[in-house]
């Protein structure tokens, strides 16, 4: 009788547990349009200038910082045939046909950018308050992600949020050494929960439109990483099946924000 | 790094994809920027015998014209000339379709008045690095161009240029007479921009001391990160997670099976 309980019991309790694994998965909730159109009020790709110049105090530094093997002079790639003498068709007409825009271009005069840089990000849903870094493209050709897990990294050569495009900020899901990182609770971010990041100009705030799980080969990095068009604010971790044979997650989780 | 391949074969391309294109090009364009480089002499530019560029100052660069394919005549006259009649200069080129060229009006190693037309490299930068080009364009011998003390350029002659893309960043160059320790410009803290090309040109006369360099910018050529990765322990392995459901639901099967079969058996006892 005990016996029969005891199993009773059991089984109804694993079916519950193994119930809820499959409820509580990162399943898509909300909207999540990485590649928004230029729309009005957007500049376009170009406008803005390069935040490199002012990237924060724990950016990693370029892992190939020194310029590599001598460029080769050339000889002139030159496509006119200068001649003298005058012109056969003489124009009358001492006015410019067009207002060609000219600008000042010696070096001395050129003034670098002004970028502010993040340096702390809010999401008060999940009582979470991280450190931003500066981050930039591994060695791999990937964006970089900040080597302690309780920190979150923005894409430095991106837009930083509130420019026009999707400003990056990612964080570690986990780690074989730290274990588990801040960002492994992005899956629990739901619609319309609020983001703050902060920099040295200010806080933008953010309301959460949604979240997908985005298989690693079918990410569109022009989509992810666009520098024109409405503003968002996308943060990245990893997420999914975890491919063991090479220590890698098949996913990222993908949580794009809107501006409030 | 990444050095653009040797380019003598490079120009040998550029003049071949100039022949005649025009035909079948009618609707397309092209981008021209005009640069100058010769000092203290104001111009008036005339494109196809109408004024185009008025009172253009010396230092000046233009934002980037886009014109539609096809020939083309550079004219370059006092800043008062009542037409283009007697220009100081001309050149003759061919627009081809998307090509990206600056139009430079600079002075010879010799210190004459010339004008050059230079392709530039608008090609996709990777993600994280910058493109430098350098055009001599001064009235001066070769130089050598180093970025933090190394040689990034090594005996650059007017009218030669050299491209590279480097990791973006700020950069301590330094322009040298060839082969020297004799320093003509030194350039500290120049920022080259991620996914711009920076193009620099050295203009002026180095015997009228009037060396200096200006700047054009192509921005917008940068590629994007290939991914993120964010994870590398699978302490969050859904996978993990689904087999632990399938193992703990059909152990909760077998358990209420096992309770189940039992009955029986014991009503018979």
């Amino acid at each position: 009788m005990a016996t029969r309980v005891l199993a009773a019991v059991l089984g109804i309790a694993f079916l519950l547990v193994a119930a809820v694994l499959v409820v509580d998965r990162p399943v898509d909730v909300g909207q999540v349009d990485l590649s928004s159109p230029t729309t009005s009020g957007s500049r376009v790709a170009g406008a803005t200038p390069d935040p490199t110049a002012a990237s924060g105090p724990t950016a990693n530094p370029d892992p190939t910082a020194t310029p590599g093997p001598t460029a080769e002079p050339s000889p002139p790639r030159r496509l006119a045939t200068a001649r003298q003498g005058p012109a056969p068709t003489p124009s009358t007409a001492p006015t410019a046909v067009r207002d060609v825009p000219v600008h000042d271009a010696r070096l001395a005069d050129q003034a670098p950018p002004t970028v502010h840089v993040p340096d702390r990000l809010r999401l008060p849903a999940l009582d979470l308050d991280l450190p931003v870094v500066a981050v930039g493209v591994d060695d791999d050709g990937q964006m970089e992600v900040p080597e302690d897990v309780g920190d979150a990294g923005w894409y430095r050569h991106g837009p930083t949020p509130g420019d026009p495009g999707n400003a990056v900020i990612a964080g570690h899901v986990d780690s074989r050494v730290q274990g588990l990182g801040a960002f492994h609770r992005l899956v629990d971010l739901q619609v319309g929960d609020r983001v703050e990041v902060t920099s040295d100009d200010g806080t933008t705030t953010w309301v959460v439109a949604g979240r997908r799980l985005v298989d690693k080969a079918a990410l569109d990095p022009s989509a992810l990483f666009r520098r024109s068009g409405q503003p968002r604010l996308v943060l990245v971790t990893c997420g999914g099946d975890f491919d063991g044979s090479v220590r890698s997650y098949r996913s990222n989780v993908v949580v794009v924000a809107h501006p409030v | 790094m990444r050095t653009l391949p040797p380019l003598t074969t490079a120009a040998a391309a550029a003049v071949i994809l100039l022949l005649p294109t025009a035909a079948s090009a009618q609707d397309s364009t092209g981008t021209v920027t005009v640069v100058h480089g010769i000092p203290d002499t104001p111009v008036d530019v005339y494109v196809n015998d109408e004024l185009t560029l008025d009172d253009f100052q010396p230092g000046t660069v233009t934002d980037p014209l886009e014109l539609p394919t096809g020939d083309y005549t550079f004219d370059l006259t006092a800043p008062d000339a009542a037409d283009n009649a007697d220009p100081i200069l001309s050149a003759d080129a061919t627009l081809e379709a998307d090509a990206n060229v600056s139009a430079v009006a600079h002075l010879t190693e010799g210190g004459d008045p010339t004008v050059s037309l230079f392709v530039n490299d608008i090609s996709t930068i990777d993600a994280g690095n910058a493109r430098v080009t350098v055009r001599h364009t001064a009235a001066a011998p070769a130089v050598d161009i180093l970025a933090d003390g190394d040689v990034l350029v090594d005996g650059l002659a007017n009218p030669d240029e050299a491209v590279a893309d480097v990791p973006a960043g700020d950069y301590d160059l330094a322009v040298n007479a060839a082969g020297t320790d004799t320093e003509v410009i030194a350039l500290p803290g120049t920022t080259l921009a991620e996914g711009m090309n920076t193009i620099a040109y050295a203009i002026g006369s180095l015997d009228d001391g009037t060396v200096d360099v200006l700047v054009q910018a192509i921005d917008g050529l940068h590629g994007d990160p290939a991914g993120v990765p964010a994870g590398n322990a699978g302490l969050v392995d859904t996978a993990d997670s689904t087999l632990l459901a399938v193992a703990l639901g059909l152990l909760g099967l077998a358990s209420l099976g096992f309770a189940a079969r039992r009955r029986p058996a014991r009503d018979h006892a």
